[in-house]
């Protein structure tokens, strides 16, 4: 008797999953690695990478010319090197430049395409959507805040200007601690500013908006009407890298009425800052219609 | 008016980097409906961009009455587009928008003309509402009164049926036969090929970037001599029939479907015309029902787009 | 006229297709956001020349207000918002195509972009940094202040206006042009400040008595030519990108 197989048919419609499923955890993971590379515009076309690649070379070009002057100039006097603590004055403009790109990336473009609606109608809630938004936006402006500060301690200790073996820890502390909070500060305040328009070109203005006019706003009350220097906590940029002379033990080499401030109230007010605008954020994100 | 080409198409080519959208096309459309069908990604509308000035092909020209559409802003008098996009002006009501139309082809009462646009597709001019208030249909029924507010001698429709229901479908379709039974040159690119087989029978096919057949979809089947035309044939002794017909070699092919379906292959639509009568009389067999399958122009396009 | 009249002379007047396009461009760039937020910039400056009413030399500090403030933010800013959405909205969303497949001259559409912008930006950002010098009590600034600051948003609506045609994200580039070439590329020397907006602007400020303006190294006079001048630059390469343009 000779053994056959069974003759089948097999359906080619619409078939149902019934392998395993991930937690939820994975689809935040999962969006905000997609997020990552789309604001870096990894993974699409060269032309999406032109403004990233720009931003990032603005911003580690401090580091770039002072590792390289160490390089090339014998006995160069380290006061002619470029400080870590002053180093987020220099980027100022980059940090803002880059926030203005990232978050409206990040959070425009789906609610203008109506992606959101399909994001939420899955594993993704609105807390769960806007934390994988929220940590795309801070690994990419850890990679500005914290990047050049790394590089800069790596080169210094090769070419010899580093610090001692004892000395490392400590240094590689206050970088993580100054690149962690200017990159959660700026990344909270850019993303609720991107919450409030669909549009990312209005996004980023309102960005640079955001961060620069309470500068002046509060440069001008301060020094014509004779304010309360309290009124710089207005100064969002200005706290950043006030914040970053102080976990350096460094001074400005011009006196800025800041400097009356204590480094807890600076503390304060950058923290205030930063919870100020997750807030804004969330509050934003709870009440918005997602729709085709 | 003339019966001389309005649009004419040389060698036309559009690439975009190493994606090659349209690939050599050459065709003309004189007045009269012509449907332009193709699958998505055919190049249909890349092809109606440059017909329009919109794009300017790669390679080879496009003529528009005789004229550059691309370079002679003057030709956009004479052509009517309307666009696939649904996206209109937000702060504009429905009047305010076929007005700029107006204007801006030089119409001496911009107004008036705008109203009457408006009329034509069945809205309301004095409507004060801005036009995101509109639903989809009406939004397409004032992209249709836009591209023919100035009276133009070329009308090239990019899926101008997309949301209407059917009844406005139907006034759409009366309106284009009419343009082209006036003599303007009424190009219409659409999937809906029960509609478009309404609106004539000229057709344009593109697949994959290149024209595939160009004419009346009746004689184009007709020239499908590779592909024999299958007819159904509803009789109460299809044995007898067929085994007549398949004997006279009138058909190629023969299936039973049932006791009464017969579903014939023949390479001589007419010749089978000419000898199913007789030979169902010889045979004693009574003729039910006699219905070509794919003669129609959705058969065609089938067929063209899977060669 | 028949169907197959296609002549010049079935194209609109200049006027009339200019107008229709400025009207338009008004109506699609005012929108409530920008508005309010242009709007409150400007009422900030007003702000700010209360604040320099109390300084020791108010004329001087309604000065740094309008230098630092009003040109280095306000006006670019404002400028950069409307500039480029005038033009780059009707690409982003589509809408070109009803405006180019028409008998109009392919420079009308840009020319009326850069008029629309200037009629917005003027006086809601212009006109309160004038306000914002009469706040301060620095009533002889007001006039000088407007003028630097009118010509100002006129060179940049040239040049945001073009570049919402010529770059796909223009207000990026717009917004790095101005923090890091407008209020950088100035300081780092003056050959560098020669090729910007803003110097030509503050060489307008320095024509006011008893004031020192930073960056106004520049001819006043030779002001009142260059900026309107970078402002018909501007026009001119938006027409021709425009002209070139694979319009969707």
């Amino acid at each position: 008797m000779s053994s056959q197989q069974e003759a089948r048919l097999f359906g080619l419609g619409y078939r149902r999953y019934d392998g395993p499923r991930r937690r939820p955890a994975w689809a935040i993971l999962t969006l905000a690695v997609f997020t990552l590379r789309r604001v870096l515009g990894l993974g699409r076309g060269g032309r999406h990478k032109v403004l990233p690649a720009l931003t990032l070379v603005i911003a580690y070009a401090p580091a770039l010319v002072s590792v390289g002057f160490a390089a090339l100039l014998e006995d160069l006097p380290v006061d002619d090197l470029i400080t870590y603590g002053e180093y987020m004055f220099f980027i100022g403009s980059a940090l803002a430049l880059f926030a203005a790109l990232v978050a409206p990336e990040a959070l425009c473009p789906d609610r203008r395409s109506g992606m959101l609606g399909l994001y939420l109608a899955g594993p993704l809630d609105r807390d769960r959507y806007l934390a994988a938004k929220g940590a795309a936006v801070l690994a990419a402006m850890l990679a500005i805040t914290l990047g050049p500060l790394l590089f800069m301690l790596a080169a210094f200790v090769v070419a010899g200007y580093g610090p001692s073996a004892g000395e490392t820890p400590g240094l590689l502390l206050r970088i993580l601690a100054v690149g962690g909070t200017a990159a959660l500060g700026y990344a909270a305040v850019s993303l609720a500013v991107a919450s409030f328009t669909t549009r990312r070109a209005a996004a980023a203005v309102g960005v640079v908006l955001v961060l620069f006019v309470p500068v002046i706003a509060a440069r001008s009350a301060v020094e014509s009407a004779g304010a309360p220097a309290e009124l710089d906590l207005l100064s969002f940029p200005f706290l950043v890298s006030e914040l970053s002379y102080r976990i350096f033990d460094e001074f400005h080499s011009e006196g800025q009425p800041i400097e009356e401030l204590s480094s807890w109230v600076v503390a304060a007010g950058l923290a205030a800052w930063t919870a100020a605008g997750a807030l804004a954020c969330w509050l934003r994100y709870r009440r918005i219609e997602a729709h085709r | 008016m003339s019966t001389e080409p309005r649009v004419v198409a040389e060698g036309v080519s559009k690439w975009f980097g190493s994606l090659v959208a349209v690939s050599d096309v050459s065709f003309d459309v004189g007045p009269g409906v012509t449907a332009l069908l193709g699958p998505n990604g055919a190049g249909k509308s890349t092809m109606l961009r440059m017909l329009c000035g919109l794009a300017r092909p790669s390679r080879g020209t496009v003529r528009v009455l005789g004229r550059d559409p691309r370079a002679d802003v003057d030709v956009a008098r004479a052509i009517g587009l309307v666009p696939q996009q649904e996206s209109v002006f937000e702060p504009l009501t429905a009047h305010g928008f076929v007005r700029l139309a107006a204007t801006l082809h030089g119409l001496a009462d911009p107004g008036a003309a705008a109203a009457a646009a408006l009329e034509l597709v069945g809205l309301d001019p004095a409507d004060t509402r801005r036009l995101p208030a509109y639903s989809k249909g009406m939004r397409q029924r004032v992209k249709v009164a836009q591209g023919l507010v100035h009276d133009p001698a070329v009308v090239v429709l990019d899926e101008p049926l997309t949301g209407l229901d059917p009844r406005q479908r139907a006034a759409m379709i009366a309106l284009f036969q009419g343009f082209g039974a006036e003599g303007r040159c009424v190009l219409v690119s659409s999937h809906v090929l029960d509609e478009v087989e309404r609106l004539g029978s000229r057709i344009l096919v593109m697949s994959q970037g290149r024209l595939a057949a160009a004419g009346d979809f009746r004689e184009l089947r007709a020239l499908m001599d590779d592909r024999p035309l299958r007819v159904r044939v509803r009789t109460d002794r299809p044995r007898e029939l067929a085994g007549a017909l398949l004997e006279a070699g009138t058909v190629v092919g023969a299936r039973l479907d049932g006791d009464q379906v017969l579903e014939l292959d023949t390479n001589d639509a007419r010749e089978l015309a000419r000898a199913l009568a007789p030979a169902a009389r010889d045979r004693d067999a009574r003729l039910l029902e006699v219905l070509p399958l794919d003669a129609d122009l959705e058969g065609v396009f089938r067929y063209l787009v899977q060669r | 006229m028949s169907a197959l009249d296609v002549s010049a002379e079935t194209r609109p007047t200049a006027t009339a297709s200019l107008g229709a396009l400025y009207r338009l461009l008004l109506r699609t760039q005012v929108t409530v956001p920008r508005l309010l937020g242009i709007a409150a910039l400007g009422a900030l400056s007003v702000l700010l020349g209360v604040f320099a009413r109390w300084d020791d030399d108010p004329v001087q500090a309604a000065a740094d207000v309008a230098a630092s403030y009003g040109l280095g933010i306000v006006v670019p800013l404002a400028a950069l918002w409307l500039g480029t959405a005038a033009i780059g909205d009707l690409v982003e969303d589509r809408l070109l195509v009803y405006l180019w497949l028409k008998p109009v001259a392919r420079w009308h559409l840009p020319a009326a972009a850069v008029l629309a912008t200037v009629t917005l930006v003027v006086p809601l950002a212009a006109l309160p940094l004038a306000a914002s010098a009469l706040a301060a009590g620095a009533g002889e600034a007001a006039s000088a202040v407007l003028l630097a600051a009118s010509l100002a948003a006129c060179a940049y609506a040239g040049l945001f206006v073009a570049a919402g045609l010529w770059f796909r994200r223009a207000v990026w580039w717009g917004l790095a042009f101005v923090l890091l070439w407008e209020n950088g590329g100035a300081r780092a020397s003056d050959g560098t400040a020669r090729f910007t907006v803003t110097s030509w602007a503050r060489s307008l400020l320095s024509t006011i008595d008893g004031v020192d303006v930073p960056l106004d190294g520049r001819s006043a006079a030779a002001a009142l030519v260059v900026l309107p001048a970078v402002a018909v630059g501007g026009w001119l390469a938006a027409t021709v990108r425009y002209r070139r343009a694979d319009v969707d």
